[in-house]
């Protein structure tokens, strides 16, 4: 087996048999001629390679860090996930300037910013309605008692009818009273002797 | 407008208020350790609202809302027992038959009563007991802000009882109430 079949395949090879068949020159010798290459010349013979892979340190150190990257490069080769594959995007884009920084971001349309307003509104009603459950200070905050719940609800009751507003019940009474006269006084059968009031 | 835009938070804050539950309990749901009349009364029931129709004029239904309107103005320059005492002798007059206002005059009475009485260490009883009849689910209400304000009154007087589920039960028929008087100011406006 070769350095570039080892790095092809991935396979973990074990540097000490792999160093073994290097080491054969018959072997390296086969291999070669199955490639179609030339043998060995009388340089590279020097260099050792004939002699095995063993004798040349930087080959040797070479042909280790390839079956040590094996693993990993197998690793590599695995597909990204979908969650994988966003984040290295995000990343990506993140890391451009011109899209962090551009000033041409679009801008909300107006009926987004009135929905933004809108909600705000809601939750400031809701943090309204929210602190009168927390009750007067000294309580136990983690006390669920239901009544707690009512004194909020009654006081956001009282604020619905504020907002109603209206007369007073005399008041109100009174022009019942007038309206009520004078319909019956446009009434031909019952009219009233004293009229309205 | 403004108005509308103000109660339509208040009713939206109050729901979301209503549709949480605090204490992680039903409020449907019977508990122990309270009277009979929790029981006896749904406080998840939808409510029934009618609308106030003006009645054919009639000399004693004058004499009535001429009297009621006599007790009304009585009792605002009233105080106290003084103010009781006016109001429970409206309460007291005779209805006409086909009156249609009487309704409202009595329910105005009757919750101005228990306000009063509320106002007292131990009147939250008596006021409960005077409008739970009133506000009964199983009766049609008339659709007018004192029936809204009746409500909130009978849940007061039950909070204060201790009578959790009808208080929440009270104050969510009063805002459905409202929240049925809104709509209505809404569709006048738009006319």
């Amino acid at each position: 087996m070769s350095i570039e079949d080892i790095h092809t395949t991935g396979e973990p090879a074990s540097p000490s048999t792999e160093r073994g068949e290097w080491g054969d020159p018959d072997t390296i010798a086969a291999e070669l001629a199955a490639l179609g290459e030339l043998p060995l010349d009388a340089e590279e013979t020097e260099a050792g390679l004939g002699e095995g892979v063993q004798a040349t340190p930087h080959v040797q150190t070479v042909a280790t860090l390839v079956s040590l990257a094996a693993p990993i490069e197998a690793a590599l080769r695995q597909p990204l996930s979908e969650l994988e594959l966003a984040r290295v995007y995000r990343r990506v884009v993140t890391r451009r300037p011109s899209v962090a920084n551009s000033t041409a971001y679009p801008k909300a349309p107006r009926s987004s910013r009135s929905l933004v307003t809108a909600l705000a509104v809601v939750a400031a009603a809701a943090a309204f309605v929210v602190i009168p459950l927390r009750g007067p200070a000294g309580l136990d905050a983690r006390d669920p008692s239901p009544g707690l719940a009512n004194s909020g609800l009654g006081a956001v009751t009282r604020a619905g009818l504020a907002q109603l507003g209206g007369s007073s019940g005399s008041a109100r009474a009174q022009a019942l009273a007038d309206d009520y006269a004078a319909r019956m006084a446009a009434s031909p059968t019952d009219a009233p002797r004293g009229g309205p009031r | 407008m403004n108005r509308c835009l103000a109660l339509s938070a208040t009713m939206l804050g109050a729901a979301a208020l209503l549709g949480c539950d605090p204490g992680g309990t039903d409020a449907s749901a019977p508990r122990q350790g309270h009277s009979a009349n929790d029981l006896d009364v749904d406080p998840d029931a939808e409510i029934i609202m009618h609308a106030v129709e003006r009645s054919t004029p009639t000399r004693a239904g004058l004499a009535y809302i001429r009297a009621a309107a006599d007790v009304l103005t009585q009792a605002e320059a009233a105080t106290g027992d003084e103010r009781i005492q006016v109001l429970r002798r409206g309460l007291a007059l005779p209805v006409p038959a086909n009156l249609g206002e009487a309704e409202i005059l009595r329910l105005e009475m009757g919750t101005t009563l228990a306000e009063t009485l509320l106002e007292r260490p131990s009147g939250a009883p008596v006021a409960r007991d005077l409008l739970m009849p009133m506000l009964a689910v199983e009766r049609s209400l008339p659709l007018d802000r004192v029936t809204a304000r009746a409500l909130v009154t009978l849940g007061d007087a039950t909070a204060k009882t201790g009578q959790d589920a009808l208080a929440a039960g009270s104050y969510g028929r009063a805002l459905r109430v409202m929240n049925r008087l809104r709509e209505e100011l809404v569709e006048e406006m738009e006319r």
